[in-house]
This record gives C-alpha cells, sequence and structure tokens, in this order.
C-alpha cells in the first residue's frame, strides 16, 4: 500500500481538515486501502511555503494552500486574487473550474506539481478597532496588518491605510496591544485565531476572494496506477465541491458566531467606491504581469 | 518503539561527544531510515525553513543589546548603583549580587552573560571583603538564571516559537515568578550570611546615592522601554529587541562615550556567532521536529502519558520531574526545542494554560543550567572565578533546594503565576 | 594558503557584521517610520529574515571551526579517554554526511526556486536555500579537515571556553 502524507496549516477546526478528512477517508476505501491518506494540519509540516517546496520537492506528497502563496512561481495566477476581481462565488467557481483553471494546473506541472482542485477560504475582509468600514476613507491613516500580497499592500496603500508585515502567529498579540488596529483575513480565520477577541468591529468588504490550491507531487501522481490516479482526481473533485458547499453555508454561521462574541458586524460597504479606488492597483498588475488572465477572467465571469 | 529508536540515537551521541545540533541532524537520520524516507531534501528544507522566522531575530538582537551594555559601561554602573544602596548592610554584598540580578534580568535575555557580569565584577569585591568562596559563588550561578525568566528572554522566545505560544504573554507573565526567584535568593542568602563573619562597607551618603543614581538611570530605563513598549503597542517583542539595542548603543557611545566603532564591529560578530549556535540548534531540532512529526511519536508518547490527561497536576509533576533530570546533562535551548513539540499535544489536551506551562517550564530548564554534572552557567561561575565545581556545588545546594520549592509550589498552585500574570496582561 | 584561509574568514566575519547592522537598521527604521511618517518599509521583514539566515548559516560554519557547538564531551572523556581520539573521527564524519545532505538538498531547493520570486522584495526565494549551499560546502570543507587531519588526544583540565552556550 502507499501512504500519502497530506499538509495544511488550517487548525482542526476549518473546512481544510473537514475536506482532508473527506479526501482521506473516500480514497481509502474506494482504494480499498491500497492508498493510506496521513493527515497533517495546523502547519506541523511548515510554514505554506515549505508545504509548497516540499511537495514540489516529494517529501510532502499533497498540500493545501492559498492560491497567493503560489504567485512566486506563477506571477499571473495573482489575478485571482486581485481586489474585487469576482463579484460573487459562481463566476470564481465558473473561472477556476474552466479553462482558465485548467490552465494554471497545467502550468504548475512545470514546477513539478499536478493540480487537483481550488477549494476556498472565502472572501477576505477587514476587521479593526476605529468603526464600521464603509467608504475608502474609513481605512485612512489605520495600521493595518496585510500578508505578502503586492496587490493587496497597493490596495490598502491607495487606501490610505499603513500596512505592516506582521506574521500571522503574532498578529493576535499586535492587535491585542495596538501595534496594528486593523487586519484582513477570510472570516474562518478570524474566528479559528480568534481575533474577535482584540477586535471590535468587522465589515464584510469582500474586497478579495481567497482560493486554496490542492497541489500534489507530480512524480508521485505519475507514478499511482491508471485506476489510483482516477480515485484521486475524483475524490478531489468531490472534496472541493463539498468544501465549497460547507464553506457558503458556514459563513453565514460563523458572522453570527462573531456577533455573538461582540463583534459588530457592518453590511453597508460602498463596494463602487472601493472598486472605483483600487484601480490602479489592477494596472500595476497588467503593466507586470500582461493581461491574458486578467481579460480570460473577466470573459470567463460574464 | 520508535519512540525508542529516536531517544537512544539521540541520547548516545549527545553522551559519546556529538554536538547536539548534529545529534538531533543523527536522529532525524535514523528516523528518515527507519521509515523508508531519507532524503536530503527533509534536512535542507526543514533546517533552513526553521531559521527563517522573525520572532527569533530578536536573539541577535538582544544579544548585541547585552553586550553593548557590557562593553559600553552599562552594566558596571547597575553594580555601582546596587552597591551604593545595599553595599552596608551585613552580607550587604550578597544583596547587591541579588539586585544586580534582577535588574540585569531585565536588561538581558541571557543567563550566561549576566552570570559572567556578575562573577567578574563582584567576586573579586566579595573575596576582598571576606566572603567565604562556595556560598558567593553558588549566589552568583542562581542569581545569573533569573534572566531566562524575566524578560527579556531569549529562551522564553525559543519556547514561543517551539510551542506556538504568545511570547508576549511570555514575557509579561515571567515578571512575578522572576521577582519571587529573586525574594527566595534574599531570604536564602540572610540565613546563609548569619554566622559568617564579613566586612561591612560604610553605607554610601545621599550625594554618593544620587550620583550613582544619576548615572545608572539610563540603564535602568531600558526594561521599562522594553516591557512598555510591548505592553503599550509601540512595537513586537522582535522589534523591541532592535529598540532595545538601538538604546543601548546610543547611550554608550552618547553619554557614556565607551563605545568605539572596533568595539561595535567585535560586538556584532560575537553576537552573530552566538546567534549562529544557538539558530543552527533550532534549526536543526526543526529537522528532528518534522520527522518526530511524520512518525507521528507524541501518539506515542501520548499513549503512554494518556492515563494522566485526566489529572493536570499530576501530569504537569510528571512532565517537570522529566525535564528536570534532562535539564542535569542537557543545555536549556535543546531541552525546551526537543521536548516542548513533544509534550504540548498532551499538555493542552489536559487543559493546561499554554503559558503557564512555558513560563514553568522555561523555569525548570533554567535551573537545569547550575544542576551538575553539565550546567553552562555552572561551568561559566567556576571558570571565570577560578573556583572548582565540587567546590561551588556545595555553596549552591541551599539556594537550589529553595528554588525547585518554588518550582514545587507552581506546578502545585499554577494560579500564583497565572493571576499576576492575567493582571499584568490586563 | 595559511595566510588566505585566514582573510577569507575575516571576511566572513566582515560580511556577517555589515548583514546584522542592516538588518538591525532595517527594523528599527520600519519602527520609526511606522509611528513617526504613518508609514513602512515593504520589504523590511523578509530582507532582514532572509539576512538573518545568511548570518545564522555562515556562523555556523565559523562555529564548527571553532569546536564551539554545545556538546557534552564529559562523559566519554572521563569514561574511555583513550577512545575518545578515535569517537572524535566518528563524529566528524558524521557532520561531514549532515552537512553534505545539507549542500545537496540545498543545492535542489536553490535551483528549484531561482524563480519563485518574492512579490515584496523582487527577490528569488532560493537566495534563502543557497544560504544553506555555501554553508553545508564549507562545513562539510571543516570536516574532511578534521578527518584527514591528526588524532585529537584528550587535554586535561582545559580552561573553560567563553564561546560555550550563551543563554
Ligand atoms: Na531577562
Ligand atoms: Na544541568
Amino acid at each position: 500500500a502507499t501512504t500519502l502524507k497530506l499538509a495544511h496549516a488550517a487548525p482542526e477546526s476549518d473546512l481544510q481538515q473537514t475536506l482532508s478528512v473527506f479526501f482521506k477517508e473516500q480514497v481509502e476505501a474506494r482504494s480499498n486501502g491500497e492508498l493510506k491518506v496521513n493527515i497533517f494540519p495546523h502547519g506541523q509540516l511548515g510554514s505554506d511555503s515549505q508545504m509548497i517546496d516540499g511537495a514540489r520537492s516529494g517529501i510532502i506528497d499533497i498540500a493545501m494552500s492559498g492560491l497567493n502563496n503560489f504567485t512566486g512561481m506563477l506571477p499571473e495566477a495573482g489575478a485571482f486574487t486581485l481586489p474585487f476581481m469576482f463579484p460573487d462565488r459562481e463566476s470564481a467557481y465558473k473561472v477556476l473550474d474552466g479553462e482558465v483553471g485548467q490552465g494554471v494546473s497545467a502550468s504548475m506541472e512545470q514546477f513539478g506539481l499536478k493540480g487537483l482542485g481550488y477549494p476556498e477560504n472565502g472572501y477576505r475582509n477587514v476587521s479593526n478597532n476605529r468603526g464600521p468600514v464603509t467608504t475608502p476613507a474609513d481605512l485612512d491613516g489605520v495600521r493595518m496588518r496585510v500578508n505578502n500580497s503586492k496587490a493587496l499592500n497597493d490596495m490598502f496603500d491607495l487606501l490610505g491605510a499603513n500596512p505592516q508585515q506582521i506574521p500571522v502567529a503574532e498578529l493576535y498579540t499586535a492587535l491585542e496591544t495596538g501595534v496594528v488596529d486593523a487586519q484582513d483575513h477570510p472570516i474562518g480565520v478570524v474566528l479559528s485565531f480568534k481575533f474577535y477577541e482584540v477586535q471590535d468591529y468587522l465589515t464584510l468588504t469582500q474586497h478579495a476572494y481567497a482560493p486554496l490550491a490542492l497541489v500534489m507531487n507530480l512524480d508521485k501522481f505519475n507514478g499511482l496506477s491508471e485506476d489510483e490516479q482516477k480515485i484521486i482526481t475524483e475524490v478531489a473533485a468531490e472534496a472541493v465541491a463539498m468544501q465549497r458547499e460547507l464553506s457558503i453555508e458556514k459563513e453565514e454561521e460563523m458572522i453570527a458566531e462573531l456577533e455573538a462574541e461582540g463583534m459588530k458586524v457592518n453590511r453597508d460597504v460602498d463596494s463602487a467606491a472601493f472598486q472605483e479606488a483600487v484601480k490602479p492597483v489592477w494596472q500595476n498588475f497588467i503593466d507586470e504581469n500582461g493581461d491574458a488572465l486578467v481579460n480570460a477572467i473577466l470573459e470567463a465571469s460574464k | 518503539m520508535t519512540l525508542i529508536l529516536f531517544l537512544t540515537v539521540l541520547l548516545g551521541s549527545i553522551l559519546l561527544g556529538l554536538p547536539v545540533a548534529f545529534a538531533l541532524l543523527l536522529s532525524a537520520m535514523a528516523l528518515m531510515v527507519q521509515m523508508d524516507m531519507f532524503s536530503a531534501n527533509i534536512l535542507a528544507q526543514s533546517l533552513l525553513n526553521g531559521v527563517d522566522s522573525f520572532p527569533l531575530l530578536a536573539i541577535p538582537f538582544f544579544l548585541v543589546a547585552g553586550e553593548v551594555m557590557s562593553v559600553g559601561g552599562l552594566s558596571t554602573r547597575i553594580v555601582r548603583l546596587a552597591s551604593a544602596l545595599l553595599g552596608h548592610r551585613r552580607g550587604g554584598l550578597g544583596y547587591v549580587a541579588i539586585f544586580t540580578s534582577v535588574l540585569l534580568a531585565g536588561l538581558s535575555g541571557s543567563a550566561v552573560a549576566d552570570a559572567a557580569a556578575l562573577v567578574s565584577i563582584l567576586y573579586p569585591m566579595m573575596k576582598k571583603a571576606g566572603y567565604p568562596e562556595a556560598p558567593s559563588m553558588g549566589l552568583m550561578a542562581s542569581g545569573g538564571i533569573i534572566a531566562p525568566v524575566i524578560p527579556p528572554s531569549l529562551p522564553l522566545i525559543i519556547m514561543g516559537v517551539a510551542g506556538n505560544i504568545s511570547i508576549a504573554k511570555l514575557f509579561i507573565g515571567g515578571i512575578v515568578p522572576g521577582l519571587m526567584m529573586g525574594m527566595a535568593l534574599v531570604i536564602v542568602w540572610s540565613i546563609v550570611i548569619r554566622k559568617e563573619d564579613v566586612q561591612v562597607f560604610k553605607k554610601a551618603d545621599k550625594a554618593e546615592r544620587r550620583a550613582a543614581f544619576r548615572d545608572g538611570i539610563w540603564a535602568l530605563f531600558l526594561p521599562i522601554i522594553i516591557i512598555g513598549g510591548i505592553r503599550f503597542g509601540i512595537f513586537t517583542p522582535t522589534e523591541a529587541a532592535v529598540v532595545a539595542a538601538v538604546y543601548a548603543i546610543a547611550v554608550s557611545t552618547l553619554v557614556y562615550r565607551e563605545l568605539t566603532l572596533a568595539k561595535f564591529y567585535q560586538v556584532l560578530v560575537s553576537a552573530a556567532r552566538s546567534t549562529s549556535m544557538v539558530m543552527f540548534l533550532v534549526g536543526s531540532a526543526m529537522v528532528a521536529a518534522w520527522l518526530i512529526t511524520v512518525a507521528q511519536l507524541p501518539q506515542q508518547l501520548a499513549e503512554m502519558l494518556g492515563p494522566l490527561i485526566d489529572h493536570p497536576k499530576l501530569l504537569m509533576a510528571t512532565i517537570m520531574i522529566i525535564v528536570l533530570l534532562v535539564g542535569m546533562v542537557m543545555d536549556l535551548s535543546p531541552t525546551i526545542l526537543i521536548l516542548v513539540p513533544l509534550f504540548m499535544p498532551i499538555v493542552k489536551m489536559a487543559g493546561i494554560d499554554p503559558v503557564y506551562f512555558g513560563l514553568v517550564f522555561v523555569i525548570n530548564t533554567s535551573i537545569g543550567l547550575i544542576t551538575p554534572p553539565v550546567g553552562t552557567v555552572l561551568n561559566v561561575v567556576c571558570g571565570v572565578g577560578k573556583v572548582p565545581m565540587s567546590h561551588a556545588v556545595k555553596g549552591l545546594l541551599p539556594f537550589l533546594l529553595v528554588y525547585l520549592l518554588l518550582l514545587a509550589l507552581f506546578v502545585a498552585f499554577p494560579s500564583i503565576i497565572i493571576v499576576p500574570m492575567n493582571l499584568l496582561i490586563g | 594558503m595559511g595566510k588566505f584561509i585566514e582573510t577569507f574568514w575575516k571576511a566572513i566575519d566582515t560580511v556577517m557584521a555589515v548583514l546584522m547592522a542592516a538588518m538591525i537598521a532595517l527594523v528599527f527604521i520600519n519602527v520609526v517610520l511606522r509611528y513617526g511618517f504613518h508609514s513602512g518599509l515593504r520589504p523590511s521583514v523578509e530582507l532582514s529574515r532572509l539576512g538573518f539566515v545568511w548570518v545564522v548559516m555562515l556562523g555556523s560554519v565559523g562555529v564548527l571551526r571553532r569546536g564551539e557547538h554545545l556538546a557534552v564531551s564529559e562523559f566519554s572523556e572521563v569514561l574511555f579517554p583513550a577512545l575518545v581520539p578515535y569517537i572524535r573521527k566518528v563524529i566528524w564524519l558524521i557532520v561531514l554526511v549532515s552537512a553534505g545532505m545539507l549542500f545537496w538538498g540545498s543545492v535542489q531547493q536553490t535551483i528549484a526556486n531561482w524563480h519563485n520570486i518574492s512579490q515584496l522584495t523582487g527577490l528569488p526565494t532560493g537566495l534563502l536555500y543557497l544560504a544553506g549551499v555555501i554553508s553545508g560546502a564549507l562545513m562539510a570543507i571543516v570536516a574532511v579537515a578534521h578527518i584527514f587531519g591528526p588524532l585529537e588526544h584528550v587535554v586535561r583540565d582545559a580552561p573553560v571556553s567563553e564561546g560555550e552556550d550563551k543563554q
């Protein structure tokens, strides 16, 4: 029997673990135990970049990580996480599962990875301690933690916030003591990292869609029998579909939970004003990476 | 079974004299062979990604701050201030040593550096004043290990990373137990010194005290900057280390004018070397940790300790006895790096507060720095003071006993640590 | 030749000192900018982490060369001092294998990540692993020199070395 190591960075309460458990159970059942899957959640096998490096070199077999963590190799894939790229989830699914997404999966192969599908972390939203964020001016002068995406740094810079680099592991403390007053993450992260304890306001800005990528070491995949490959790809597709469904279902539940924890949730966002304000971010991206993928996404999501 | 293989290779090669970092790599290789996944990629990736950590950047910065303080004249002034305040009491130089230990602990993160500073500055004075050799040595050594408990602290930083615990909370939580360690030393010293005939210094007059205070005030600002800056969100613990370094550089060049460019270069090189030693160990431990995880050793350990999960205090006591035994032969950072990832899952399952666990663990491993046969602080104190180890150990015993008593109290009554910590965090 | 080697190690010390000073400057300036000027240096965190990795990997070679890695030599020296010179050969052999693995794994990762470009610094993430290539190669050379060098006998009552663990 072949044992596969599946790694992700989310805690066991997260849907990434739900997906992993489903994947494990189904793969093991349908292969009659010929394939075994061991799950390593919570970054046990390393940070996102370490997991991706591990899946490429084959010391990890399957890894799940934010698509933005692949943009060092595939800069054009940053198009998926551009601010306000996907107005709704349906268009995101359509693009990611269609030709455009297949194209990205195909270019992963030159880096030793087999793309198995795109689960999601949902939309990123802004939380802070100052007040609801209705218009771009509400972010002016806020010290804000931003991840390593250039587009998001550019975006919050444009909106007048003061983007700061702080590792996620230190973010709770930084928010608690006030080193920064704001951050942006998908809802699930706000809940599992308990940011609601140190943040008063959550605004559903939905400013960027956050796809995950489920990838497998290419050699390992090619080394499996045809039947086993089929099991892996089929189960992966089912797992992704299930995770997305749960993600939508769970989002309202999680928002309610955050409200129960005392967060004031604001849904009144002037999206048009935000989209107008961050236009230069798209232009920057197109200047650096060309407009092919952006146009393809816009075309496909029509 | 795999657990036994891992521990045998690790401990066996350490006892043969293989540097601990390479012993970790060797036991990682043993696990690779056992699981049939021998790969240079595992070693290189885990080692380099283990070193590539922003929180651990605080290590070189706090080391720079500490070394600048000793070559830039801040440490000497702290001793002078303590002498002016306490030198006239019976056994006064001992109290000076304790007071200085606590102050230095608030300035530096390194027990070895603090103990070395204490011995080299205070011990000659104590010898001249007729203080008994062994208890004085014991006091210096046990004063030195307050440094890792009171922030800033390199071991607390390593604990935060190894156990995924908030470093800021560990820092704030260390203040009260650190002060309690100082108080315990005061009590033991007053008993030990009662029957000894030692010279008492003339009381410093008001002018002298004021001069010492004015001169030392710059150094005293440093702990306030570090703790206040973290508590009030001016900077993260990592950035605090840089601010401390810049502050120490500024004071010793602009105020004391004792830091030259040549000295500063030496400080940077020496801090870089000490950092490398600690961090190569961290990287190697990450390689071992990666394989420990894949081999599912924590689950094996959890099975063994499983029955204790419903009795957190008993579990805590068991772990602390293991740590104490390991600490006799192993240094502080490898003990943290090897044992914390193994114990953390069970500790969490038992509902023990991770910050409390991290603090007691670090206090315990700090005690290991002065327990024979292998104790780095003990070695340094004996080396700098030129006293045989057996002699110093005799003088150390009463202090060691009171520390163990304190440790037992922390295990029996966790609220001693948790209540003041929550008050300070607010 | 000896002089060249001396100069080489000194040059490495200088590189480490410069990197250390640069890291202090980067992080400090970022704090000042955040509070004084409502801005920040976007690449400062990543750059200082990269500098840190290089300092550690270069420094580890120096630590190995000077025999300052934390080790417990007391047991073997007391229990079987006559065997210690041979045990030390074995120890250097283990160091050689470890350094060789570090080197080889890092070479593969450097190549794999040379076109993996960080968004915030514009630098290849392969630079992280390149530190392992250099460090692994230099450590292997140090180890080979000891393996083929003379037997190292136990010296009694060696003075406590300054460079021991600095917690
Ligand atoms: Na300290
Ligand atoms: Na010890």
